[in-house]
């Protein structure tokens, strides 16, 4: 069962349709300097975190709201995270604990989504939702990795072979990206 | 500022969708006469799905739903999950539906009468992989001899043999 949930966590973060968190990733990747692996790691450590405190949540029957409402504010998650990043810093400050707290938060809602779902899809199995919500979540854990990677890559070739490229630009096309993402998520 | 408008142009031709799962989730458990089944699918992807077939307005999981439902549903069903049971295809007993809790899904119930011992066994399930490339359909198998199976469907998934 483990295996099966592993598959379809990765698949769905994989999937054309599940643009939406390619969109997330670029903002989060943006919003940092590519070459700062460090931060980096924090942050997927953050998302993660997220991740897991709604796994333990949903397993304890913690919390039970609407999926309706938590798939809404995926895209609009995005969209705040987008527009805080596309603010010049003169205004609002770079703010590392607004960055990391947008970061567990869409985590955490995006757990909460799918253990929705699955309390749902399991109530006749008389069987905890713990295994396939571990195996959901990794699966698109190892799946956002795969997709970090290549936006990592891009941003790092785009700083060494062009002298005129800076944060700034990196930024702005990310959250800019993110930003058209989400508003098409919500309002398309 | 260029790089900027590129992006926006290269993200144009993505259709907007709402994102969300494309699941579908059966139950299918062995009693001492019947196979229970109930069927967990999400309404919107059927009434598209309907409604690309030429049924609209059929109101689905509201006060307002066409009578006619139901035996759509069945007979929709019929054509796309099968259950082979002794190298035949089991027919079922509609029991009935209810709107999930969330009313974003309808839960189906059916029944199959067993006939003797069951032998082989094996599953097909195809429900709306035609209709939604990205459709999975998740089947939970309990047997009798307390075996316990969790198969995965997909748009290019044969027939999955349980026993």
């Amino acid at each position: 069962m483990f295996k099966l949930y592993l598959q379809l966590g990765f698949e769905h973060i994989l999937d054309v349709a599940a643009i939406d968190h390619l969109g997330f990733l670029l903002v989060l990747v943006s919003s940092i300097n590519p070459k700062h692996s460090k931060k980096l790691v924090g942050l997927i450590t953050a998302f993660t975190i997220g991740h897991s405190v709604s796994l333990a949540a949903a397993t304890l029957n913690w919390v039970n709201i609407d999926t309706r409402i938590i798939e809404s504010l995926i895209p609009i998650t995005i969209l705040i995270s987008a527009i805080i990043n596309l603010i010049p810093t003169k205004i609002l400050p770079k703010s590392n604990r607004l960055l990391f707290g947008t970061v567990i938060f869409f985590g955490l809602i995006h757990g909460l989504g799918f253990s929705n779902y699955l309390s749902e899809a399991m109530r006749n199995m008389d069987e905890s939702i713990f295994t396939p919500l571990l195996g959901f979540n990794i699966g698109v854990e190892l799946a956002q990795l795969l997709l970090v990677a290549p936006i990592v890559i891009i941003g790092n070739i785009l700083f060494n072979k062009n002298e005129n490229f800076n944060e700034k630009l990196w930024t702005y096309t990310g959250s800019g990206i993110g930003l058209i993402l989400s508003l098409y998520l919500i309002f398309g | 500022m260029k790089v900027f408008l590129l992006s926006i142009c290269l993200c144009l031709p993505f259709e907007s969708t709402i994102h969300e799962y494309f699941f579908s989730h059966t139950d299918i458990i062995e009693k001492e006469t019947t196979f229970e089944i109930s069927c967990n699918i999400f309404i919107d992807d059927l009434d598209n799905m309907f409604e690309t077939d030429g049924f609209k307005a059929l109101n689905l999981g509201t006060n307002k739903e066409d009578p006619k439902v139901d035996s759509l549903l069945n007979s929709y069903i019929k054509d796309k999950l099968k259950l082979i049971i002794n190298d035949q295809v089991a027919s079922w007993d509609w029991i009935g539906k209810e709107v999930s809790e969330d009313l974003m899904s309808f839960w189906i119930y059916l029944e199959v009468p067993k006939k003797g011992k069951t032998n082989t066994f094996s599953i097909e399930n195809k429900i709306l992989t035609e209709t939604i490339g990205q459709q999975k359909n998740i089947v939970n198998v309990l047997l009798e001899d307390n075996t316990k199976r969790y198969l995965l469907f997909q748009k290019s998934s044969k027939t999955k043999i349980i026993k």
